[in-house]
């Protein structure tokens, strides 16, 4: 039993970790790399906590997750780079260091709120920032994808550690509705990719009005 | 239920095995008058009868999302309707593809799909895979004519609604939390609307606080508030029009209609509606001040009618704020601007077809070339605006009548802002309607087709709720639904 | 019998106006547009006939019928409803005759269909403003009446046309929004109450929130009236409708607005305080300086006669505003007196306005421009016409025994009355009303005397103008109405407030007033029989004397020179001293542009002047708030960035700032 808090404790710190490092990362498979690195992780911290609770079928859940997040989508989006022969150096608006240095003042805060407001864990709601500012301070549209699948994980992760347990038609429809969507991204950052030559999204901003 | 979600399907599956254009158009229209015609009859019925249906737990329709059903059916069977003439000449000028058309068609029953599931869930699982149902479910048709920008248009779409739904499924997941562990319910029933309002006053007050806001801000992303609406005028301009006429004339609502169930339970679970009406207050007059200031400078008339939706639904926000009587007027306001909108998206399509431009300056003398969709159009318009017997008339009527009282300076902004929307779409219309070409053409006689019959029966249905809506049967009627919430 | 017989007569009147734009609906062709107007002539007859029956009546009130739609509404006529309606419904059956025999002169420029349905709508608006007791039903009335308005001026599709219909959108707009929040506040949320209900529902309300409620009614419905400052739109918005349009907007449009005041200070509002009713009156006596002013240095027949309508609009207000002054003062008679005022002149100015307007009409038709500098001597084409035109040009500058003397007489003469009796700052202000009065008077006999010198007399200036001919009979019948109606009211106007005194005017505090004149102060017929007299007086002894005289007929002394009409007096340079005594307002900017005939020679130079105004008022008050706006736009916009990442934040930031400032 203490060996399998301890190996939840585990995953949930390499899931944080991974996640982290993901916002240095330069190079596109690095990148997806590191995201599969984090997704595996999540995947064993739902093992883990449905080992605790004997939850049979979170089994689903984690299968299904290991199908989607570390095979599929890593799959999916890096053929779609090699086809269109993009560019696998990613651009940034803030430089790695200074992200950093504002995660760090954003963590605390979190820290503070998460003191203030248990509800939410610390994991998930950091989770949840890196996403965004991964989505923010990025300019190609895979950091797009990936920080948006991040902040999943955040989600997700909180619904692991809140155990509320979501029953398994309903948690499948949800998994299913996501992967859909991040298929029809995926198939988007394609068909961009073809219309302008980039995978910057720099190139993304005629519509102003 | 289940029969008509498997004729939606169905329609999907033929007309992806469908050979040539017309009968892939021909089939879609016969089957939403199927469809949409016995989903209005059935709802009717419950509405008359007032059966409340429950399914299995999952769904339940009570009369508010009865009338939305009915909603999103009329929406539905004539933008079919106006989807067969529309795409049909888009097809025969060789702007989209065989391939194009029958996704166009394989698309537009998933979206009235998710959109009928999440008006009838009774479950917040349910409602969250029916509103990402429909983000799915349109991207891909904003992206129908790649180029143009439209590419773009549905990139912003996607990520922008994804993020906003994700924190919605946040909020949510806050929700069931608090009914699991402090309301004591079961995590299955912990989804269920129903017994999460039974249990309401046993919630965590701040957890559901956070929680609220959570799913406001991430659903208020679909309704498209300020300044969460950055995805709105984009999509919604380069979709086809009888999309654009789906997307700003119901989908908005819809989402509008998520948050307020969520909004009941905060109600029930603080005892009071100042804090919740606060939130909604902040975001509706931000809404209709930002967007009416956008319309100012507005040089694509398909971007305006976007900001316009904008524009409404911050005044659906505000009206919601006002307590109870508000909420009638805003109930009155969703189905006057329902009926409205697509009406003005339809003229809009049509005057895309004829000019190829969304750009104001580059359409010119339409009361020459088109009179007749320009004068549905400008009467649509006009409507919109409010000018009686538009229903709008009666609801801003209401909303700024008691808005006043509540709120003397917030709703003089929203007043002011009001004039300055109305002063900038009226110079848009009619520096299109009028503004004169150097070369003075002389154009073919403008031919009365089957969208302009569709306009007609909406701009009567308009007319006709406008005058019935100042009835006090109809606010009674109103008043009833409303409190189903 | 007799009420339902006048609850019939509206009902026809209000069915008929509202059918008639349905029938105009129905097809192109002139017969059926004719059919429309005539119709439109008939029910406004009818609905002129059914307030007449109204006031022999003897009733207070009488309710129409109540309305399922529009929550319940009941419509009633009152006292005040009833002079209004007559009003409106006189100048309206007289237009819409006109109409008939002007509209297809014009059928090429214009989409008649349209303007007949717009036309109809707009008339029906506006009986609909008038017999509404409800905020609502007042609202969609006055909607109704300012969109149709809106879409009028927009006729003739110039772009000249569409600036001036969406300057007066926006002010229209801004307008009712004004009067809806007066009346929300007045009402206090419960606003399904009538106008009865609400004044018993405000009488506890805070002198600050009346005061609110004041000031957005003087800025709703000045808005509407032209008042200054808010009367930009007027002189654009006016002159570019068709002229029967320009009638109805001026003759009629403006008198609903002053309608809508007068509903609120008569049955609304408490006893106003004194100091209030000075700015009504300031108010009113500067817009009526303004508009005076303008006309007589506008050259544009339309826009002069627009400007004459802002100056009458100002004495009219200043003269409610007397009224209420009166009654804050408790001086009962003034107040009376001043009413009755306003309602005479109401009535004359509705007349000789909608009159000129239409004559205007004619004049353009045969003159193809609204230049006064292109026109004269029409009097020699058009004896007849130019005739009637003289005598509402008569009536419009307040001469006895035409109607808009009368009004501005009694006024005048009561304030004198008056004047002893109060204290020395009052005596202050009714002195100023007095001197401006008799300013404004003065000056609009020079704009109107000007104004019909330049087009009707001397020699002609244009090609156009030799081939005038006289206006066929039913233009030549409506515009003589109007005079005949006209000289009617002035001669009779003590018998038919005697007639219509029975009513009473529905006042809060209790003071009722009968709009009977006392017998001393004026006597219009032996006014009118003394005017007369010494025309024939003048005329005898002129025929008695010069009979022996050698007279023959020889033409002018021109020195050796054919006399031409260039030179002719023009119309800049007749206004040429006014516009040097006040140049300070008008700020004309004058240039002379030279032009070498022969470029080598500097010496040969054709000259030209250019005379270009500013509307200082526009360009000091309206032109800051416009940029404003638009550079707040424009600050806004740069939301719409495009970048997707900046839209991201703006949701964390959202979600943030929300959760800081709620929770």
């Amino acid at each position: 039993m203490m060996s399998l808090t301890l190996w939840s404790n585990l995953f949930t710190a390499g899931l944080l970790m991974f996640s982290l490092i993901l916002i240095s990362k330069h190079r596109l498979p690095a990148l997806i790399r590191h995201f599969v690195f984090a997704s595996l992780c999540l995947a064993g911290l739902i093992l883990t906590n449905s080992l605790i609770h004997g939850d049979e079928h979170e089994m689903y859940v984690v299968i299904g997750t290991i199908i989607i997040k570390v095979i599929a989508i890593p799959i999916i989006m890096t053929n779609s780079a090699r086809r269109v022969h993009a560019s696998m150096q990613l651009k940034f608006y803030l430089k790695p260091t200074a992200t950093y240095f504002i995660l760090a003042i954003m963590l605390m805060g979190i820290a503070y709120m998460t003191q203030l407001f248990p509800v939410i864990p610390f994991v998930s709601s950091s989770l949840i920032i890196i996403g965004f500012i991964l989505m923010i301070i990025r300019k190609d549209l895979y950091s797009q994808i990936i920080g948006f699948m991040t902040i999943e994980n955040g989600i997700a992760t909180f619904g692991i550690l809140s155990m509320i347990g979501i029953p398994l038609t309903i948690e499948a429809g949800i998994l299913l509705t996501l992967t859909t969507g991040v298929i029809i991204m995926a198939i988007l950052s394609r068909q961009i990719q073809e219309e302008y030559a980039t995978g910057d999204t720099s190139s993304l901003t005629e519509l102003t009005e | 239920m289940s029969i008509f979600s498997a004729l939606l399907l169905l329609t999907t599956v033929v007309v992806y095995f469908a050979q040539t254009e017309s009968q892939i158009r021909r089939f879609s229209v016969l089957m939403s008058t199927v469809t949409a015609v016995s989903i209005i009859g059935v709802a009717l019925l419950a509405l008359i009868n007032k059966i409340t249906l429950s399914i299995g737990g999952l769904f339940k329709a009570d009369e508010f999302s009865l009338l939305f059903v009915i909603l999103i059916s009329f929406c539905y069977l004539t933008a079919t309707i106006v989807s067969y003439r529309y795409i049909n000449v888009e097809y025969g000028e060789k702007i989209i593809s065989l391939n194009q058309v029958r996704l166009y068609f394989c698309l537009l029953p998933i979206f009235i799909l998710s959109m009928l599931m999440t008006v009838l869930a009774d479950n917040l699982g349910i409602l969250w895979i029916g509103l990402e149902g429909t983000t799915l479910a349109t991207t891909l048709l904003v992206a129908m004519y790649r180029g143009d920008a439209a590419i773009e248009a549905a990139w912003k779409y996607i990520i922008l609604c994804s993020i906003g739904i994700s924190l919605g499924l946040l909020g949510m997941m806050i929700f069931i939390y608090t009914g699991v562990t402090d309301a004591g319910l079961f995590s299955f029933t912990s989804l269920s609307f129903s017994s999460l309002q039974n249990k309401a006053e046993f919630l965590n007050h701040d957890t559901i606080r956070y929680g609220f806001i959570f799913i406001f801000i991430g659903l208020g992303t679909k309704v498209g508030f300020v300044p969460m609406h950055t995805w709105l005028p984009d999509a919604h301009s380069k979709t086809p029009s009888p999309i654009s006429a789906l997307l700003s004339g119901i989908l908005l609502n819809i989402a509008l209609y998520s948050i307020l169930r969520f909004k009941s339970i905060v109600d029930i679970s603080l005892s009071s509606e100042q804090w919740t009406d606060h939130i909604f207050l902040a975001f509706g007059v931000l809404s209709v001040t930002v967007a009416s200031l956008f319309l100012l400078q507005q040089r694509n008339y398909k971007r305006m009618l976007a900001y316009s939706s904008i524009e409404h639904m911050g005044i659906m926000a505000f009206a919601i704020s006002l307590g109870p009587i508000g909420l009638v007027a805003a109930l009155l306001h969703t189905i006057a601007h329902t009926l409205t909108k697509p009406l003005l998206f339809f003229g809009a399509g049509e005057i895309l077809l004829s000019y190829r431009t969304t750009k104001i300056e580059g359409v010119r003398n339409v009361m020459r070339k088109l009179p007749i969709t320009g004068t549905l159009t400008t009467l649509g318009l006009l409507m919109i605006l409010a000018v009686p017997p538009s229903a709008l008339f009666t609801s801003e009527f209401m909303t700024l009548g008691l808005g006043l009282q509540q709120h003397p300076w917030l709703s003089s902004l929203i007043l002011i802002s009001l004039s300055i929307a109305t002063f900038s779409m009226l110079h848009s219309v009619i520096t299109m309607l009028y503004g004169q070409e150097n070369d003075r053409k002389v154009f073919p006689k403008e031919k009365w087709n089957i969208t302009h019959s569709v306009m007609s029966v909406q701009l009567i249905l308009i007319i006709i709720t406008g005058l019935l809506a100042t009835t006090p049967q109809a606010l009674q009627v109103l008043n009833n639904i409303a409190k189903s919430i | 019998m007799n009420t339902q017989m006048i609850v019939f007569l509206i009902w026809f009147s209000l069915i008929g106006s509202f059918s008639a734009s349905i029938i105009a609906l129905l097809g192109r062709r002139f017969i059926i547009q004719k059919i429309s107007l005539a119709i439109l002539s008939i029910a406004a007859l009818v609905g002129a006939i059914s307030s007449i029956l109204f006031f022999l009546s003897a009733q207070a009130n009488i309710i129409i019928g109540s309305s399922s739609i529009l929550f319940g509404s009941v419509f009633e006529i009152d006292y005040l409803s009833a002079l209004f309606f007559f009003i409106v419904n006189t100048v309206i059956c007289i237009v819409a005759l006109f109409s008939i025999g002007y509209l297809p002169l014009y059928s090429k420029t214009y989409n008649l269909q349209s303007v007949t349905f717009l036309m109809a709508l707009f008339i029906f608006g506006m009986q609909l403003v008038l017999i509404s007791t409800t905020p609502i039903s007042f609202l969609a009335g006055w909607e109704i009446m300012s969109f149709t308005s809106l879409f009028l001026v927009f006729t003739d599709k110039q772009t000249e046309s569409i600036k001036a219909g969406l300057l007066y959108l926006i002010m229209t707009h801004l307008g009712a929004g004004a009067i809806l929040a007066s009346f929300s506040i007045l009402s206090k949320g419960l606003f399904f109450a009538s106008f009865d209900e609400i004044s018993i529902i405000s009488s506890d309300l805070s002198i600050g929130l009346l005061g609110v409620t004041f000031a957005l009614a003087v800025f709703g419905f000045g808005s509407k009236a032209g008042l200054w400052p808010f009367h930009v739109w007027l002189p654009e918005a006016h002159p570019q409708a068709p002229s029967n349009i320009s009638a109805l907007m001026s003759g009629v449009m403006l008198k609903v607005a002053l309608y809508g005041f007068l509903r609120l200070a008569l049955s609304v509002w408490p006893t106003l305080p004194t100091g209030w009713t000075y700015i009504i009156i300031f108010i009113g006596l500067i817009t009526a300086v303004y508009g005076v002013l303008y006309a007589v240095v506008e050259n544009d027949l339309k826009k002069i006669l627009a400007y004459s309508s802002m100056e009458n609009l100002g004495l009219l207000f200043s003269m409610v505003g007397v009224a209420l002054f009166a009654q804050s003062i408790n001086q009962p008679l003034l107040f009376t007196t001043a009413i009755t005022a306003v309602i005479i002149h109401t009535f004359a100015h509705a007349l000789f306005k909608s009159g000129l307007f239409m004559g205007a009409g004619v004049i353009m038709s045969q003159a193809h421009s609204r230049s006064l500098e292109v026109m004269g001597g029409l009097a020699h084409y058009m004896p007849k016409f130019s005739g009637l035109i003289l005598f509402l040009i008569l009536t419009a500058v307040a001469l006895p025994p035409f109607s808009g003397f009368i009004g501005e007489w009694i006024f005048l003469q009561e304030i004198i009355n008056t004047i002893i009796s109060i204290s020395q700052l009052n005596q202050g202000l009714l002195i100023t009303v007095l001197a401006t009065f008799s300013f404004v008077g003065g000056l609009s006999i020079f704009a109107m005397v000007r104004m019909f010198a330049l087009i009707f007399l001397a020699g002609s200036r244009s090609k156009e103008i030799t081939h005038a001919k006289e206006p066929n009979f039913l233009l030549s019948l409506s515009v003589a109405l109007t005079v005949i109606a006209s000289v009617i009211l002035g001669l009779g106007a003590p018998s038919i407030l005697k007639i219509i005194g029975l009513g009473s005017l529905t006042i809060n505090n209790g003071l009722k007033t009968s709009l009977a004149l006392t017998d001393g102060n004026y006597n219009p017929l032996l006014i009118g029989s003394l005017i007369i007299g010494s025309i024939i007086l003048v005329f005898s002894l002129r025929y008695i004397f010069s009979k022996r005289k050698f007279e023959r007929a020889y033409h002018t002394w021109d020195c050796g020179q054919p006399i031409n009409s260039q030179m002719e007096y023009t119309a800049t340079a007749f206004s040429a001293p006014i516009r040097f005594f006040f140049n300070i307002l008008f700020s004309f900017n004058k240039k002379i542009i030279d032009t070498r005939i022969i470029p080598n020679n500097k010496w040969m130079i054709s000259r030209h002047i250019e005379l270009n105004r500013k509307h200082i008022w526009f360009e000091l008050f309206y032109r800051p708030i416009a940029r404003l706006t638009l550079l707040l736009s424009t600050l806004v916009r740069r939301i719409q960035n495009g970048i997707i990442q900046f839209y991201i934040s703006l949701i964390v930031l959202a979600l943030i700032s929300t959760v800081f400032l709620s929770i």
